[in-house]
């Protein structure tokens, strides 16, 4: 069997065309200065691998060596190294370089996302862990990629424009849409009165604002929003007056998400939390043997606790 | 026409650089031209960068358009500059949008040009480094007095803080009386530790300038620049 050494050939740059399944990715100039200059210097040692076009006789398809490519265009190197292989189906070209960019873990998860996708559309396969299979992806990547593909094209596209920026540049980041994605999901579903007034795409644009009007201190400022679907589990929290928080969330793009939940459902959420805790020690203290001595630090705690419990009821 | 993966700025600044040149009256190329590289050298490829202009006289002006102002000019565009000076009729330039002395240090090193794009009423040119101003033996004298000067002030550094770690081992009796033995031998072994530091720091930033200066590495002479300024890590790393 040939393997991709016996098919190795010495291919002008010029000839090489860009894999129509590789997602649209950039290279800024800092990530390619290092291997220019060793490409300037020492040459391409690893070859690069394409097939022939069939559409186009005397070009190739890359499938993996994109930066070297880049790299040997701009330093003008009239032939580079090219480990040959037979032109592969569709859904075999696909999945080919999803090994190989897995291998190198250099794709962001905007990549993963469209490749997957194209994968979905050859494969017709649309379940999580047959794709993890087929792809090499983990479950989690693969559920992870299927949210981000969920949301609107508008916006799939603006992440992608940035993911070649250092993190720290980047406005629209994947992870500020995976938290979007998961606080307008459980607003919708709890509260489908929303989903009446606004649309899905509306809701989430509107929450991209705030990042792009630097309304937010993080992405995981949007927790705000299903911290406060809890708190109003609260007899004491009006549901009318929840949903209408939600509208101003929606409507004003300044309105920060844990800044809404600090106004609404804060203390609600905090009585929630103290009653979860007052459980497990109710639970911890009924396990005490009644025989048992007790220490006087503790028996001092005990009668704070008392005195705290007897004003708090007092007042109710 | 931008190259295959290459990020929007870059396409951006390219395509003002381009009327920057047209309007200072440089006669753009439509293609770019791969000028071969001398033999001596060594080197892959041509020079061929992302843009060009030929003037009258022939002589041929290659530009290098960079987002990255505050860095050093890369070693394999510094490479073509220094190849430009064997070949007649070439030109290295450096096109950025904002300047650093880095930048500028840099392409005078290695006799690259420097052009800033800067933006009025119409985008314009404003000459930096004049490349024609530089001959080969202006720039490995240049080269070699970063050389220099570079080894002075690690030398200077190094003297300075043993220096310093001297006069503690001195003054350690007065320092420690009141600590346990344990400590106090903690402490000796930190000041032992740290000269030790520091005198490992010399020698590998030594070495590294012995190498930089037979290799001409301008990238590598600006890193170990770098690691003169910061001195060692003194968290362990």
């Amino acid at each position: 069997m040939k393997t991709e050494a016996d098919n190795l050939s010495q291919v002008d740059p010029r000839a090489i065309t860009k894999n129509p399944h590789n997602p649209r990715r950039y290279f800024n100039d800092e990530q390619l200065d290092l291997l220019r200059t060793s490409i300037q210097e020492i040459g391409i040692l690893v070859p690069l691998i394409a097939y022939e076009s069939k559409e186009e006789s005397g070009t190739y398809v890359l499938m993996d060596g994109e930066r070297r490519w880049r790299s040997a265009l701009e330093l003008g190197l009239r032939t580079i190294p090219v480990s040959l292989i037979p032109p592969p189906t569709p859904l075999e070209n696909l999945l080919r370089m999803f090994n190989i960019h897995m291998v190198h873990e250099d794709w962001p998860l905007i990549s993963v996302a469209l490749a997957l996708r194209d994968v979905i559309k050859e494969s017709g396969e649309d379940r999580e862990k047959r794709l993890s299979e087929m792809t090499g992806l983990t479950r989690s990547s693969v559920r992870r990629a299927k949210r981000l593909l969920s949301l609107p094209e508008y916006e799939l596209e603006l992440i992608q424009k940035e993911a070649h920026l250092d993190r720290n540049e980047q406005v629209h980041r994947e992870d500020l849409y995976l938290e979007i994605e998961a606080a307008e999901s459980v607003m919708r579903n709890e509260f489908p009165e929303i989903g009446k007034t606004y649309s899905r795409d509306e809701v989430i644009r509107q929450f991209a604002r705030k990042r792009e009007e630097g309304s937010l201190e993080a992405v995981t400022d949007f927790r705000g929003v299903s911290d406060l679907i809890k708190a109003a589990q609260d007899e004491r929290i009006k549901r009318k007056d929840v949903v209408r928080t939600f509208q101003r969330l929606i409507e004003d793009p300044r309105l920060n998400p844990r800044d809404a939940f600090q106004a609404v459902g804060a203390s609600a959420f905090e009585q929630q939390t103290l009653a979860r805790r007052a459980q497990l020690f109710v639970t911890a203290l009924a396990s005490l043997d009644e025989s048992e001595e007790l220490s006087a630090d503790f028996i001092n705690q005990l009668k704070r606790l008392r005195e705290e419990i007897d004003r708090l009821l007092g007042n109710s | 026409m931008a190259l295959p993966f290459e990020a929007p700025r870059k396409t951006d600044l390219r395509e003002r650089a381009a009327l920057a040149l047209d309007a200072a009256g440089y006669r753009v190329e439509g293609a770019l031209s791969s000028i071969p590289l001398p033999e001596e050298l060594n080197l892959k490829g041509a020079i061929v960068g992302d843009l060009q202009a030929v003037d009258e006289d022939g002589t041929r002006s290659v530009f290098c358009v960079r987002n990255d102002w505050n860095k050093a000019v890369p070693q394999w565009i510094a490479n073509w500059a220094r190849a430009s000076h064997h070949l007649e009729k070439v030109r290295i330039y450096v096109l950025v949008d904002e300047v650093s002395s880095v930048m500028e240090k840099s392409c005078r090193s290695c006799g690259a040009g420097l052009l800033l794009l800067t933006r009025g009423d119409q985008f314009s040119l404003q000459t930096i480094v004049d490349p024609t101003t530089l001959t080969p033996e202006q720039l490995a004298a240049e080269f070699s007095n970063r050389l220099k000067e570079a080894r002075r002030r690690m030398e200077r550094k190094l003297d300075l803080n043993r220096r310093d770690i001297e006069r503690k081992f001195g003054e350690v009796k007065g320092l420690v009386e009141e600590l346990s033995n344990e400590k106090q031998a903690e402490y000796m072994a930190a000041l032992e530790g740290t000269d030790k530091k520091w005198q490992d720091w010399g020698a590998r930033l030594s070495e590294r300038l012995d190498e930089a200066s037979s290799s001409g590495g301008l990238e590598e002479l600006h890193v170990i620049e770098t690691e003169i300024d910061q001195g060692i890590d003194l968290q362990g790393q």
